[in-house]
């Protein structure tokens, strides 16, 4: 086990360098010239001149790449061109409302994608089971950026009954603003986690069923049956949880995925989190926004994955390195 | 027509159960319309909305006369422009549909190729194939879009290869997996005992083998890039101003919803909608007709 985490670790490793790499070259050859953003037209030659030496940006890209590199261990990722100031603050101070927005998501579609996947599996005949199963290729295929629009439309404009933008109230609790712990941020949490949630409950849900019915088809199932175990006992306690494991995994896997197409909800509602930063950053060509928020991403998404795999790891013993 | 279609195909065991899918044929139905719809665009809509001199920005804002108190020229109203929703629509649709289709393509040319290769010969090459795919799988694909088309321009060329960059993978996978079960295979050892060379046994020996869930990932992928497309031309990273697309049709919508214009936003989300679902429902029937296990 301790090999396996190794590992993995160190699998994480590579992929970081080579999306750093990645970045760096699309940033150095794509885009504007930076200097021209950040000066004024009148800048002369000279200005440029100075200004391209001031940045670095006159060194052989081997060398650019070096220096961005010994910046970002050291999490440096310059600032902002549009703020002024560093990057990794703007981010970091972004991030616990995007955290919100996509555990709200997650947490609404598990609770509701879980259980149902559970009953469809179980009772496939009933109105439910039908109506859920249509209606989940239904919202796998209702764009998520339409939906937001489509739930503002409703429940916003028309009905006025929820809040179409922001955060609502924030409390601050160890520097961090929290907006779950007042009525109001709940309020606003609602719509935008519906919407993150409503595609991601059809494929929970379906997920969820296919297990289980694998489930119920193994040996095991019938052993138990036949010794005299009670239905119930045999589903909730040996059937149910071996669909936890992949189930589980799912879940975390899509929690990431989550961070990063919370991009399109904040553009929507006005969440004030780092998928709005990007936009806004790549509205206004603000490259090193960009580019660490790019890093960022991968250095937590990888972490996501890592976390996930190791737990699988630990859980399921056939997973591990030999 | 039908008939004759099933006269020729009636034996295909492929056929019979699609004609005993109710949502199969429903799905297949959705798509068929909206192919032609958009193949027709030019000649069954009332306007071409992206020509400039066809529009009247004095048309602008109006309802759609269906549902509203419109003018009877324009059944789903008017965006900010003048422009007809039906039309644009269409012609978004067009856009859509083209993307969807060339993205997938790429995609999968590039990944069944490298999936192949990779599976076929093992060893290094398959060491590094693994390697960029795991590395780009470490990464959530809208980002990667993102960030493609922030340092290209916006475009419909850009998009298809953003899209592609993003999509190989899946079949890539799924390719080198068939590949490494049929390697072992007697026909393989055959092709080779007669002489022929790697790529008349991987293109026309193995590939055909393998076709079953790449059709399936294919289907079920080209409702997802269409997804991707409108997305990311909401956020303005897509289809550039002046082309069609739903994507920003719905993105000028929801810059009017708080005035009461909410037209513009749900008429073409609700041809997406459909058109998505349409995909969905024949994929989820591919998936279960093309399933491995009616064969083995």
């Amino acid at each position: 086990m301790f090999l396996h985490v190794i590992f993995r670790t160190l699998q994480t490793i590579p992929v970081m360098l080579a999306v750093s790499f990645i970045v760096f070259i699309m940033n150095y050859f794509g885009g504007g010239d930076p200097v021209y953003v950040m000066l004024p037209l009148q800048a002369t030659q000279a200005d440029i001149e100075a200004m391209r030496q001031a940045l670095g940006l006159d060194k052989p890209l081997v060398v650019q790449y070096g220096i961005y590199m010994t910046h970002l261990i050291e999490g440096d990722m310059g600032n902002s061109w549009t703020q002024g100031r560093p990057v990794i603050d703007i981010i970091l101070q972004r991030l616990p409302a995007t955290l919100e927005l996509a555990l709200t998501g997650i947490i609404f579609s598990t609770v509701i994608g879980v259980p149902l996947g559970f009953y469809v599996a179980l009772k496939p005949n009933s109105w439910i089971s039908k109506s859920s199963m249509g209606v989940s290729i239904l919202g796998m295929s209702i764009p998520p950026f339409w939906l937001g629009i489509m739930l503002i439309l409703i429940f916003s404009v028309t009905f006025g009954w929820l809040p179409s933008s922001g955060r609502g109230e924030t409390v601050v609790l160890a520097g961090v603003h929290l907006s779950f712990l007042t009525l109001d941020g709940l309020v606003h949490l609602i719509l935008p986690g519906l919407t993150m949630a409503v595609f991601n409950i059809a494929l929970i849900m379906r997920l969820q069923r296919a297990e289980l019915l694998e489930q119920l088809t193994q040996d095991y199932v019938k052993f138990a049956k036949a010794k005299g175990v009670p239905m119930r006992r045999v589903i909730l306690r040996h059937a149910f949880r071996n669909t936890l494991l992949p189930v589980v995994t799912f879940i975390s896997l899509m929690f990431a995925q989550s961070l990063a197409f919370a991009v399109i909800t904040e553009t929507i509602f006005a969440w004030p989190g780092t998928g709005k930063l990007l936009i806004d950053a790549i509205g206004v060509n603000d490259r090193p926004v960009v580019v660490g928020y790019i890093m960022l991403s991968a250095v937590m998404f990888s972490l996501i994955n890592l976390l996930t795999d190791l737990t699988y790891a630990l859980i399921d013993p056939r997973v591990r390195v030999r | 027509m039908i008939s004759r279609l099933n006269a020729r195909l009636g034996e295909s065991e492929l056929w019979l159960d699609f004609r005993a899918s109710l949502s199969a044929q429903i799905g297949a139905f959705i798509m068929v319309v909206f192919t032609l719809g958009a193949l027709f665009a030019p000649l069954i809509s009332p306007q071409d909305p992206y020509d400039l001199t066809a529009i009247n920005i004095l048309d602008a804002y109006q309802p759609s006369w269906l549902f509203g108190e419109g003018d009877s020229r324009f059944l789903l109203g008017t965006d900010a422009q003048g422009r007809d929703i039906l039309s644009a629509i269409l012609y978004g649709a067009r856009v859509s549909i083209f993307v969807g289709v060339m993205g997938v393509l790429l995609a999968a040319t590039i990944g069944v190729s490298l999936g192949l290769l990779a599976g076929y010969f093992g060893g290094f090459v398959d060491n590094l194939i693994m390697r960029i795919a795991d590395i780009e799988l470490s990464f959530p694909s809208i980002l990667i879009a993102l960030f493609i088309m922030f340092f290209w321009e916006p475009g419909i060329r850009n998009i298809i290869v953003a899209i592609a960059a993003v999509e190989w993978v899946l079949y890539a996978r799924t390719a080198r997996a068939s590949v490494l079960s049929e390697r072992e295979k007697d026909y393989i050892d055959a092709s080779k005992a007669i002489g022929l060379p790697v790529h008349k046994i991987l293109f026309r020996h193995v590939l055909p083998n393998i076709m079953a869930p790449i059709i399936v990932i294919v289907n079920v992928r080209f409702a997802w890039v269409i997804i991707l497309e409108a997305s990311l031309s909401f956020l303005g990273a897509g289809v550039p101003a002046e082309r069609p697309s739903l994507g920003r049709l719905i993105l000028n919508g929801y810059e009017m919803l708080f005035s009461g214009y909410w037209w513009t936003s749900v008429f073409p989300g609700i041809a997406l909608v459909l058109m998505v679902f349409g995909v969905n429902l024949l994929g989820d029937w591919l998936r279960d007709a093309l399933n491995p296990r009616l064969t083995k």
